[in-house]
């Protein structure tokens, strides 16, 4: 087949599906959907900003009031944790690139790219900077709370269970989602670089 | 400003709308995919058009969007159906095609479909660009290649699909 009629296959090919367009409709539900997103993402910081005012003095707080050493080292521990959390997601939202999806092709491949291994830098190393002081601090405190040891154990084992899933969650998303997202983009500008 | 950036959108949607459509077919598989892909693309171009400064044609301008969409779309391969967005104002349906086509047409593009689904994502987006007519400095500026890299590349994969077709 040669290429004119490929051409011509091709542009025939695609009128089998029509499209309709009611501007006004999609002007307005596109403004709405936006408006959407910008109100999650508002509440999504309302939360946070809200979670950090009501942890740092509390954990403030604990971290003068518990009498046993052991307790004070787990509340500090926590206290600065929830700050560092706080001022590590505020950089990685600021630092973070930009896409323009009007962009040339190419370009706008290598931003995602970066995109995508800044994620999963952040959540391939949740367990350093999030899961494993928050358990350091969690565990303290709770061994310092009470004779009752059964009850410190057994509290301590739930916790980190519940902090080994949420790893586990993380390094899933990273192996079924985001590496394979990195490696077709990867896969995708070796092609355009390579001259052949 | 805001009423004249409605307007260019709905222009730039209602001249484009086919055009984007041949390209999610490509990208998406089926046909609910397709109009979610549709609606990206929709949201991007309207999401991007404020940054638009005519350093380029409208045309490859929304090329450039549409197929950054698309390759995004399609490299991601978990798609989660509870993030879909719907938008309104799109109504993608098929057309009769039995009626315009023979049957020898109707098999030569389905096998140009399953020739093309089977090249990589980057030579789907250079062949789709030149099945397009888009002359190759066009397809150089959507690409961010040289014209002849686009050149190059192009005699391979015209090769490719059409041995793949006449086979």
């Amino acid at each position: 087949m040669d290429e004119e009629n490929l051409k011509k296959l091709w542009l025939d090919a695609g009128n089998e599906q029509n499209v309709k367009i009611d501007a006004d409709k999609l002007v307005k539900s596109l403004m709405n959907t936006m408006s959407k997103f910008e109100k999650k993402i508002r509440r999504r910081d309302r939360i946070e900003i809200t979670v950090g005012v009501l942890m740092i003095p509390l954990f403030g707080w604990l971290t003068f009031t518990v009498t046993e050493l052991i307790g004070k080292i787990g509340a500090a521990i926590i206290l600065i944790n929830c700050i560092v959390t706080i001022l590590k997601l505020n950089r990685a939202r600021k630092v973070i690139v930009k896409e323009h999806f009007d962009s040339e092709v190419k370009n706008q491949l290598e931003t995602s790219l970066k995109l995508v291994r800044q994620q999963i830098k952040l959540l391939d190393s949740v367990l350093w900077w999030y899961l494993l002081p928050f358990f350091i601090g969690v565990i303290c405190l709770t061994f310092s709370s009470s004779d009752n040891l059964p009850f410190k154990v057994i509290y301590s084992i739930i916790i980190m269970a519940l902090y080994g899933f949420i790893w586990y969650l993380n390094k899933r998303a990273v192996k079924r989602q985001l590496k394979p997202l990195e490696s077709n983009m990867v896969k995708a500008l070796q092609e355009l670089d390579t001259a052949d | 400003m805001e009423e004249d950036l409605k307007r260019l959108f709905s222009s730039i949607m209602e001249d484009n709308k086919q055009r984007i459509l041949r390209i999610c077919r490509i990208y998406a598989y089926d046909n609910e995919d397709q109009k979610d892909l549709y609606q990206e693309v929709a949201m991007n171009i309207w999401k991007s058009l404020p940054s638009y400064r005519k350093e380029s044609s409208i045309d490859t301008w929304v090329y450039r969007v549409s197929l950054n969409v698309s390759m995004q779309y399609a490299f991601k391969t978990q798609k989660s159906k509870q993030n879909r967005v719907h938008i309104e104002g799109i109504n993608i349906h098929d057309e009769n095609a039995d009626l315009h086509n023979d049957l020898e047409t109707m098999e030569k593009k389905k096998r140009m479909y399953e020739c093309i689904s089977k090249l990589t994502y980057a030579e789907k987006s250079l062949i789709l660009l030149f099945l397009e007519d888009l002359p190759y400095k066009s397809i150089s500026d959507v690409k961010g290649i040289s014209e002849n890299h686009v050149a190059v590349k192009l005699a391979r994969i015209k090769k490719k699909l059409t041995n793949c077709i006449n086979h």
